[in-house]
């Protein structure tokens, strides 16, 4: 099977075959997967890592781990979620070996001037400014909580996907993100609200 | 969840129907059940309003955030060269 997948040119190949190919030590199919995937898995390491040198070294170390690990695919979930799966433990890898460290995501304080900003301005939020507010709340959520909405809300897994990379049910999953989401409306609110509540 | 000034309209309380909306959203209800819950928004301003400043924030953060950051450069030539020091997968 393998062989005739090997004649096909790899833009046709799928994420599933590309990972099969890799385990027999061909980059080229392995930087094709990285080609397909890697702008999702660095703003999902980016945005759990809390910054983008952090996020890249996490990122380039989950990829690594996946071509060592290549060979341990077994097809159960899709390649894409392994590697979200491959790339969430080298996250929390390097969280837990920064865990001594200072905090370096941005207070939700630092959302206020965007708010402020633009509520004289206009009542509608700007797109640049919401993302900025979002980004803000979700660095501000604790780990669980961020890592279900960066897969499911905004790299768009499928929730039997999310909860595979997750390591988790499909129940606890779905639990998860719906208090994640409630949690993100309320900080998004309050973020929005604090300006106008001081000058009172 | 229990909230203060409970109504119960098409058989769901507020709280039944705060509990149920990223299921709700995420197209997972059963169609009777989405069926009660949309007629409980129907008429219950609160919930109407809270469910879609839910719906809005959700939203918002694909609209906002996805596809919003690529890889950075070079990232890739930097992988090849780690790569090329690793054995094959196995």
């Amino acid at each position: 099977m393998l062989r005739a997948v090997a004649l096909k040119s790899v833009d046709d190949t799928s994420d599933e075959d590309l990972v099969r190919l890799s385990a027999q030590g061909d980059r080229g199919a392995f930087e094709t997967l990285v080609a397909r995937h890697g702008d999702a898995l660095f703003r999902y390491a980016n945005r759990t890592c809390g910054s983008e040198r952090d996020g890249e070294d996490a990122l380039q170390d989950g990829l690594l781990a996946a071509w060592r690990g290549s060979g341990t695919f077994r097809g159960e979930a899709s390649a894409r979620t392994w590697l979200f799966q491959v790339v969430i433990h080298a996250c929390r890898r390097r969280q837990r070996r920064r865990a001594g460290a200072p905090e370096r995501h941005d207070s939700l304080e630092a959302a206020e001037g965007v708010a402020a900003e633009q509520r004289g301005a206009d009542e509608r939020v700007a797109d640049a400014q919401m993302a900025a507010v979002l980004e803000r709340a979700l660095s501000g959520m604790d780990e669980e909580a961020r890592e279900v909405l960066l897969l499911r809300d905004v790299e768009g897994l499928s929730g039997e996907e999310a909860a595979a990379a997750l390591g988790i049910g499909l129940a606890a999953m779905k639990s998860r993100l719906h208090r994640a989401r409630l949690t993100l409306k309320e900080r998004v609110e309050e973020t929005l609200r604090r300006p106008e509540e001081k000058a009172q | 969840m229990k909230l203060e000034h409970e109504k119960v309209i098409a058989g769901l309380s507020c709280g039944q129907v705060l509990d149920r909306l990223s299921d709700y959203l995420d197209g997972d209800l059963p169609a009777p059940e989405a069926t009660r819950l949309e007629e409980h928004l129907r008429g219950c301003d609160g919930c109407a309003r809270f469910g879609g400043e839910f719906r809005g924030v959700v939203e918002s953060l694909r609209r906002h955030l996805a596809r919003s950051q690529t890889l950075p450069t070079g990232f890739r030539e930097r992988l090849r060269k780690a790569l090329a020091d690793e054995p094959a997968g196995s």
